[in-house]
């Protein structure tokens, strides 16, 4: 990749990715977990929070800590006390202060750990979405270009028409019908968004179905199949690779969309778009919970716009 | 023009056809009956169910219910809604206005804010200001349109509160004489309309740019300068006409991107528009309703793109004597 955009965007795509991998090792809170739904709600970010920590490893929270002459502690949550005796305090830094970078949601649940493991639903669906569209609109294009005739018009007849079809409007509707899992929504994106690829590999198709090469394949004996996957297909890589980085972005902002709907992945899955549709009710009070998921967003889709460049350009 | 007109009607029909038949085959592979979703939970004998299998006709085969739904829809019924209770037609007739006004609006402001970024990248390329639009449109084109309308009711409506917030009038507005109706509701429109036209305005301007480029190179511009044309005149006058025909083409394309953005747009400002009734449909399982949505929501666009196919006839006198 050449250029500081495209590389830019490598940079990007791949710190999301090593992130979302890498997020069961990560030293990151249970992104499910409520431990505290009084003292942890809506904590704008950055924001410090007083604990105690117990003697098997837990952290009590609380908005004001006290520590008593016997070595015990008393705790406030909102107006009321609660006393922790001694012994039950860890013996070493028993008093804490965990820093939630992010700021946490309206059930006390940290933000930053939910956007790590929301990237991993949020990517994966967007990278398999992306794979099905350009792999189905391959196949498509290869077929209509190196057939021509009948099979030529009936194919980008029916791209033409798919392409026309307000894509949300079939998705919700589908979405609704069958019972969404990270599968059924990659699928359901995947077989919506296919046409674009195949509208450009058809076009590298018949432009390589008229030259020399393909005829002396041809003339060698070699099958059709072998033809599109040997001789013509290597020619769509650029317009394949432009079209994958492409999609990639997109399939992220559409199953954002029906994440944030309420047709995407199921709970306790939460993608990019569910924690969105979580910080809606709250935006007016706490904006840092709509506000991260959408940067994030904002970010995969550019660095995929960069990431295309890139591709264009030549690798 | 009756020849194009003409062609894109019978183009619409066979795709129609086809989404028709597309959605119906999808409903019908769904797991799960209608009657499920009416009867819900609740555990009911197997002769009640028969009976409302019967009264429903849903205990004909698919192709029989299928062949009825359509000779029905042709005559523009197209069935009944089980959440609201009303003709589908009524549903979706009430919420058609709101849905295409709010597109028109967005559609207006996607091109003028897109010709206005594309034309100021060519009067003053690279300069601080073309810099930050372009990253702007960027930005705005990567961002989910439900998240930019969250953003800009918080940031234009609550924190600096110049829009309204959401609904689609104001609330003793039914009161009012109908100008001030109109434009209220045009006020209303206003927020949901700028995130929906903003949000792609920097696809077209770069559509624009690249245009404007091009045709500022060719002979007539020269000739026009060379006559002692202002640059300003041959902006507007001769090199703008001649690259507005791939914007136009641009923004039939994006148009069902534009009407899917209604959709999520509509459900985030509470617009009682197309989107929002489908989204609410679809909720309450009403799929009759559900399925008239993507019908007419796919209508939109074929009828947007014979407008954008005329508006190109219109503006490049080479395209007006080809049917």
């Amino acid at each position: 990749m050449r250029g500081f955009g495209p590389r830019l965007g490598l940079a990007i795509l791949a710190a999301f990715c090593l992130l979302a991998l890498a997020a069961p090792l990560l030293p990151l809170r249970d992104p499910a977990a409520q431990p505290d739904g009084l003292v942890l709600r809506s904590l704008p970010p950055w924001t410090r929070v007083d604990a105690v920590r117990l003697r098997d490893g837990s952290l009590r929270y609380a908005h004001e800590v006290r520590v008593e002459a016997d070595g015990g502690r008393s705790l406030r949550r909102g107006d009321a006390w609660t006393r922790i005796a001694p012994e039950a305090v860890a013996q070493d830094h028993p008093d804490a202060h965990p820093l939630f970078v992010l700021g946490t949601d309206a059930y006390g649940r940290d933000l930053a750990s939910r956007l790590v493991w929301g990237a991993r639903v949020s990517l994966a669906a967007g990278i398999l979405a992306a794979a099905m569209a350009v792999a189905l609109g391959g196949v498509i294009g290869l077929t209509a270009g190196l057939a021509g005739g009948a099979v030529d018009e009936t194919l980008m007849r029916i791209t033409d028409a798919a392409l026309s079809i307000p894509r949300l409007f079939l998705l919700v509707l589908l979405a609704a019908l069958f019972r969404p899992s990270l599968g059924t929504i990659v699928l359901l994106i995947g077989s919506t968004t296919w046409m674009p690829a195949a509208r450009l590999v058809r076009a590298e198709a018949q432009s390589a179905r008229a030259r020399d090469f393909v005829a002396a394949a041809r003339a060698l004996g070699c099958s059709p199949l072998r033809i599109a996957a040997r001789h013509v297909l290597p020619h769509a890589t650029t317009v394949l690779g432009v079209e994958a980085a492409l999609r990639l972005g997109q399939s992220v902002l559409v199953e954002a969309s029906l994440s944030f709907l309420g047709l995407g992945v199921p709970p306790p899955l939460a993608s990019w778009g569910s924690l969105i549709a979580d910080g809606r009710d709250r935006i007016l009070d706490a904006w840092w919970i709509a506000a991260w998921p959408g940067i994030a967003i904002v970010l995969v889709v550019v660095a995929a716009s960069l990431v295309a460049d890139g591709v264009r350009e030549g690798l | 023009m009756a020849g194009l007109i003409l062609r894109r009607v019978l183009f619409s029909i066979p795709l129609l056809l086809g989404v028709s038949t597309l959605t119906f085959l999808l409903v019908e592979a769904a797991p799960g009956k209608p009657v499920d979703y009416l009867l819900g939970d609740h555990p009911v004998p197997p002769e009640t169910r028969a009976r409302i299998e019967a009264a429903y006709g849903l205990d004909r085969p698919a192709w029989a219910r299928y062949a009825t739904w359509m000779g029905r829809a042709v005559t523009g019924d197209l069935g009944w809604s089980l959440s609201r209770s009303r003709p589908v037609t009524r549903v979706l007739a009430d919420a058609l206005p709101a849905t295409v006004g709010l597109a028109a609006l967005a559609l207006a402001i996607q091109l003028v804010a897109g010709v206005a970024l594309g034309a100021l990248h060519v009067a003053r390329p690279r300069g601080a200001a073309d810099h930050t639009l372009t990253f702007l449109g960027l930005a705005a084109a990567s961002a989910p349109p439900f998240w930019l309308g969250l953003m800009a009711i918080l940031l234009f409506a609550v924190v600096v509160p110049i829009f309204p917030p959401s609904s689609s009038h104001a609330i003793d507005a039914s009161s009012w004489p109908l100008p001030a109706r109109i434009a209220d509701a045009l006020w209303h429109a206003s927020l949901p309309a700028l995130v929906l036209g903003l949000g792609s305005a920097g696809i077209v301007a770069r559509f624009v740019r690249a245009g404007l480029l091009r045709s500022l190179g060719q002979g007539f511009v020269v000739a026009a300068r060379a006559r002692g044309g202002t640059p300003a005149r041959i902006l507007v006058a001769h090199a703008g006409p001649a690259a507005a025909g791939p914007v136009i083409t641009l923004v039939g394309l994006q148009l069902p991107m534009l009407v899917s953005g209604a959709l999520v747009i509509e459900v985030v400002f509470g617009w009682p528009g197309m989107g929002r009734v489908a989204y609410d449909a679809v909720m309450a399982q009403d799929l009759p309703v559900a399925l008239a949505a993507v019908l007419l929501a796919t209508f939109l666009v074929v009828l947007g793109s014979l407008g954008a196919d005329l508006a190109q006839a219109a503006l490049d006198p080479r395209l007006r004597g080809r049917g």
